[in-house]
């Protein structure tokens, strides 16, 4: 077995890839496709690229039915189903309020421009999915008049989703794709599990203080931090109902699910939400989690038993 | 044998029946510069539909430039997309039939020679830096030697 590691920007931070491939050439040019793979994505799905495919269906809200590619179909109906499943925690229509409280380019520009400029804070409630709709017949996707659509991690997390099958069908042994946390695992790590190291934010340097295997039908783990992507006082993660960043009991969240997507969702669910609410939600939906109170001297909470080491 | 009178003069007209006539002419050269005059208008009018179809803002308020130019733009990452699809179906069936004459040498009991992975010295990245906060992959198994097929190895 052999194994190679690609290393990328895309999707604003570090795509990793892991390919393990009886061949070294196979090994080779999986993690350069896997690699393609995600600038493709990334070019569909961005924000911050001004002529992406997602930010001229946000220019035409309002209008007729927009074609959509299968990609950006892919990405809204699972970002229609991740609020379903959230009941609304994870909303993909706080564009506004992300872009209202600063956060309207790459993350660089934002923390470079940011510290010489005042935010009101005014509330700015997210309007909600009610109004989207996807026609899979005709592959079109229409949005009410002023909602813009934002895929938040969500987009990384699918991402690595499709990538890992993809790169997994096509032959590899195994493959960890890494999207800036967002992790999906397919096949074996040269026969044995994948492990992946949950670091701590809330501790200077960031020590690893966890580690988790996944196999099975748990493929997936994202973590979701407040600590993270901080300018102006503010961070990313907004309370679709206030349209502010959240303001929970926890600064950090780990889970791991079947998918990166929803592995993404279930963080975005629990840093919302807060502890409490979140504990409830993981366990009624089978997910393993870390959860991080504020305080650095409070262990993390773990939500059921997991298969960590 | 054919006898021929000789043609008949016309009669010469009179002069109002010339200015009649000169009248007549000059009505239908004005009709017909007058007909060219509409073709051309009318020729011009059903070009300019062209020109105001290109111009012309859909009932959403885009041009047809900016139709094209999307369509454009869905089909070149159409075409990106099928590129890597393919690059993809030729890798998968490269290494489907390495690892086919590999294990075909092994159940005919070739002598099979064992090369070591080029890449066993891999450590973990570090840190990613990214948004999502403190995901990253531990350290993996490396990987291991494993015998291969005789027209991909080196013998040793």
């Amino acid at each position: 077995m052999y194994l190679t590691e690609r290393h990328q920007r895309a999707m604003g931070s570090d795509a990793q890839m892991l390919v393990y491939a009886a061949t070294q050439r196979g090994a080779d040019e999986l993690a350069h496709l896997a690699l393609m793979r995600v600038q493709l994505l990334e070019q569909c799905w961005s924000r911050f690229l001004p002529d992406s495919e997602l930010n001229q269906l946000n220019a035409r809200a309002g209008q007729s039915p927009v074609s959509v590619s299968p990609d950006l179909e892919a990405l809204v109906a699972t970002m229609l189903e991740a609020a379903a499943w959230t009941d609304g925690a994870y909303d993909p229509t706080v564009l506004g309020a992300v872009r209202a409280n600063g956060y309207d380019a790459d993350f660089a520009e934002v923390i470079a421009r940011d510290s010489l400029r005042t935010i009101d804070d005014v509330l700015t409630p997210s309007l909600g999915t009610a109004g989207i709709v996807i026609d899979r017949s005709q592959h079109t996707v229409s949005l009410p008049s002023g909602v813009g659509i934002d895929p938040g991690a969500i987009g990384k997390g699918l991402a690595a989703d499709i990538v890992a099958d993809e790169i997994h069908a096509a032959g590899a042994e195994g493959i960890l794709v890494n999207l800036g946390g967002d992790v999906s695992v397919r096949g074996t790590a040269g026969g044995s599990d994948w492990t992946v190291g949950i670091q701590d934010d809330r501790v200077t340097g960031s020590p690893v203080v966890w580690q988790m295997k996944l196999n099975g039908d748990c493929r997936s783990v994202a973590t979701s931090s407040s600590l993270r992507r901080r300018w102006n006082g503010r961070h990313h993660v907004i309370d679709p109902i206030t349209g502010q960043p959240s303001q929970s009991d926890l600064a950090q969240v780990t889970v791991a699910a079947p998918t990166g997507w929803q592995a993404e969702a279930a963080t975005t669910y629990a840093l919302v939400r807060g502890s409490r609410a979140a504990t409830d939600w993981l366990e009624a939906n089978s997910l393993e989690a870390l959860l991080f109170p504020h305080d650095p001297a409070s262990p993390p909470l773990r939500v059921r038993e997991t298969h960590n080491v | 044998m054919t006898t021929t009178k000789p043609t008949r003069k016309p009669p010469t007209h009179r002069t109002g029946q010339r200015i009649l006539a000169a009248s007549m002419a000059s009505a239908a050269c004005v009709g017909i510069v007058g007909l060219v005059g509409v073709r051309v208008a009318q020729s011009s009018t059903q070009a300019e539909p062209d020109d105001d179809y290109a111009a012309s803002t859909s009932a959403d308020g885009y041009t047809r430039a900016d139709l094209d130019a999307y369509a454009a733009q869905l089909n070149d990452q159409a075409q990106q997309l099928d590129k890597y699809q393919r690059q993809l179906k030729k890798t998968a069936k490269a290494l489907n039939a390495e690892v086919a004459a590999y294990n075909e040498a092994l159940a005919a009991g070739e002598t099979v020679y064992v090369q070591a992975p080029a890449d066993t010295n891999w450590v973990p990245a570090s840190n990613s830096g990214g948004g999502g906060g403190g995901g990253q992959s531990a350290p993996q198994p490396a990987p291991q030697p494993q015998p291969q097929p005789n027209s991909n190895s080196h013998s040793s």
